[in-house]
């Protein structure tokens, strides 16, 4: 983790209509690292996810990315700015799907910069080897299973080899072992990559196998509850809220003998 | 009465009894223990219950339902009654002296006229201003594309363009063709009467490439492809690809909305041509059958009746109507929620919509047209 702030977020306050789901949101986000945001359900971790990639209004406070400010009333050239280097991996996996999933990795290419074909037909082979799918490139979106189209949509999210790497619940729905594979993608792209990855999550052992860093979002405080390393996140003794998280128990649950 | 078997009672002084139950107090049995234990309240009449349940093996909702229902009678009635040996999921219901949960106030404050007023008003403005926020996006998509025409999508504006034009031509050629033979029925008994068989073309000119060709034509297109897109563009709005459309810094009106508007919009003239010609051609065959006029006559008779304006307006129309359902069905298909029956929602009321607008269009060329003598 290098020591580079890469994204700031001051004194945010986010919501839909006139309503703030939340307020008074500030944290960093240093080079390198995998941040991420967590939280139960309701909590405003999607709300934060699409004001960082700019598809939500800020009402107050501002959002700064590698430099660009994004802030009230937005800076479409600013925000053009910073989209060019981000990538985002949505849940859904969020494949075009009237075209192929190598298409899919091409096509941001062809869009956005002016590499020749036979060089974007090389990046799109790498991608899809990078996320283990070399076979698939001629595949239609609908012919994958779950595992498969999130990892294609990793893949087209880091078609532009952006700086950093949003990921909304990357692991969310799926069978522990495909989860670990996504896990281990997000650290390799991290480790070999060289991107910042920010995780909106609330599955606790992907954080424990990728997260360097936390903030823990809470719906009634509409605002950050709790932050730091998930260590420090998971000795917190002084917030039930957060114990709660991380420690699923039920209280004096029997057990069938 | 006989009580049911799974209830045993001992009496003690001062009007106390003990209920005991046992095997179990389920959905089965419910109904008659309620009965008995009426029965009971009003045979006894006691001053106190205590209600043993040490014995029981199971006990369902309805049980639980059962017991909570007899608290409620007894206290109704003054009698103090207690539970002994509850099965641990009653207990959640039942425990007596507890609170009852704090209950989430629905109660909205009584606004003030002009707040509702004021909200109404924001609930209403919410749409009308994505309206025109959407129509000067696609207005400043088209301006660009006006002045740097290689900045339209090309290839999508063709793929478009096949599937609301070509993709349409036969189901429109039949169903004018099949308007240009209703016509010629209908008009047979007011020529035939005068023996002018032969105005019958003028009718199917004057009504079906005049009037009928353009709107039936609209309405079908509407029904066909103005729901397309709605729920195309709905669809891509749930599965995120927008979305990652956005975030890729595409501009949505630009690479979703303009090729799909223009497609429809040069689409529809054309095949307001093709619903004249296969009107006419309908008419023609019918007069030929029904009637036996000479083709020859007949499409001699159409050339003397169709006018040139007839041709324009319907290719001005024509152009108008398919900016209409293309516009109308881009809007609505992006104003589609997370939903999967928001997108049928969608698609319906682009159809509607596009076929209300459509005839109010009509309406309003029609004044036009009549006022500057076309």
């Amino acid at each position: 983790m290098g020591d580079r702030e890469i994204i700031r977020v001051e004194d945010l306050t986010v919501g839909y209509g006139g309503t703030s789901i939340l307020e008074g949101v500030s944290f960093s986000v240093y080079e390198g690292e995998i941040f991420a945001i967590l939280g139960s359900s309701g909590c405003g971790k999607s709300t934060l996810f699409h004001a960082l990639i700019g598809l939500l209004p800020i009402q107050k406070g501002r959002i700064i990315i590698s430099g660009e400010e994004i802030g009230p009333g937005g800076d479409e050239e600013s925000l053009s700015r910073i989209r060019r280097q981000i990538g985002v991996l949505f849940q859904s996996g969020a494949l075009l799907d009237w075209l192929s999933v190598g298409e899919n990795l091409a096509f941001p290419l062809r869009e956005s910069t002016d590499l020749p074909e036979e060089i974007i037909q090389q990046v799109v082979q790498l991608k899809l080897e990078l996320v283990r799918l070399e076979g698939c490139a001629d595949k239609k979106p609908a012919e994958l299973s779950g595992g498969m189209t999130r990892r294609a949509g990793l893949a087209a999210g880091m078609a532009r080899d952006p700086r950093i790497l949003f990921c909304d619940e990357p692991t969310f729905g799926l069978d522990p072992n495909t989860a670990m594979e996504i896990d281990e993608l997000l650290v390799e792209m991290r480790d070999h990559l060289n991107v910042t990855i920010g995780v909106v999550t609330h599955v606790v052992p992907t954080l424990e196998n990728i997260a360097t860093r936390c903030i823990m979002l809470d719906k009634q405080a509409k605002g950050i509850i709790a932050s730091g390393d998930l260590e420090d996140l998971k000795n917190e003794t002084s917030d039930s809220r957060v114990q709660t998280f991380f420690q699923r128990r039920i209280p004096n649950r029997r057990t069938r003998e | 009465m006989e009580l049911e078997s799974i209830i045993q009672i001992s009496r003690f002084p001062e009007g106390k009894i003990a209920l005991f139950f046992r095997g179990e107090l389920n959905r089965e049995r419910s109904a008659r223990l309620w009965t008995d234990l009426l029965y009971l309240l009003q045979r006894e009449a006691p001053s106190e219950i205590v209600c043993d349940l040490q014995a029981v093996e199971r006990v369902d909702t309805a049980g639980i339902a059962l017991l909570r229902g007899f608290k409620q009678r007894c206290d109704e009635q003054g009698i103090d009654l207690g539970f002994v040996h509850l099965p641990e999921i009653a207990q959640r219901f039942l425990q007596q002296g507890q609170p009852a949960q704090e209950a989430v106030s629905t109660d909205v404050p009584a606004l003030s006229w002009i707040s509702r007023l004021g909200r109404w008003g924001r609930a209403g403005a919410g749409p009308a201003m994505d309206l025109v926020r959407f129509l000067g996006e696609v207005a400043a998509a088209g301006i660009k594309v006006v002045r740097h025409p290689k900045d339209l999508r090309s290839a999508e504006f063709l793929q478009h363009l096949q599937e609301v034009g070509v993709n349409a031509v036969l189901l429109i050629c039949v169903l004018n063709a099949m308007t240009g033979l209703i016509v010629v029925f209908q008009g047979i008994s007011l020529v035939s009467d005068f023996g002018a068989d032969i105005y019958v073309a003028d009718m199917v000119v004057r009504s079906v490439a005049g009037q009928m060709a353009p709107v039936l034509t609209a309405i079908i297109i509407a029904g066909r492809s103005g729901a397309a897109f709605a729920a195309n563009i709905g669809t891509m709005k749930i599965r995120q690809e927008i979305d990652i459309l956005s975030v890729l810094n595409f501009n949505i009106p630009a690479f979703l909305v303009l090729p799909r508007v223009l497609a429809v919009a040069v689409a529809t003239p054309m095949l307001i041509m093709l619903a004249d010609a296969s009107g006419i051609l309908g008419g023609m065959i019918t007069s030929k059958v029904v009637l036996d006029i000479p083709m020859p006559s007949y499409i001699a008779e159409v050339q003397s009746a169709l006018e040139p304006k007839t041709i324009y307006t319907g290719l001005i129309r024509g152009a108008a109507f398919g900016i209409i359902i293309g516009l109308t069905g881009c809007f609505q298909g992006l104003r589609t929620e997370n939903s999967a029956d928001s997108v049928g929602v969608r698609a319906t009321r682009a159809t509607v919509i596009s076929i209300i607008l459509v005839i109010l269009a009509d309406t309003i060329f029609a004044v036009l047209f009549n006022a500057f003598g076309w």
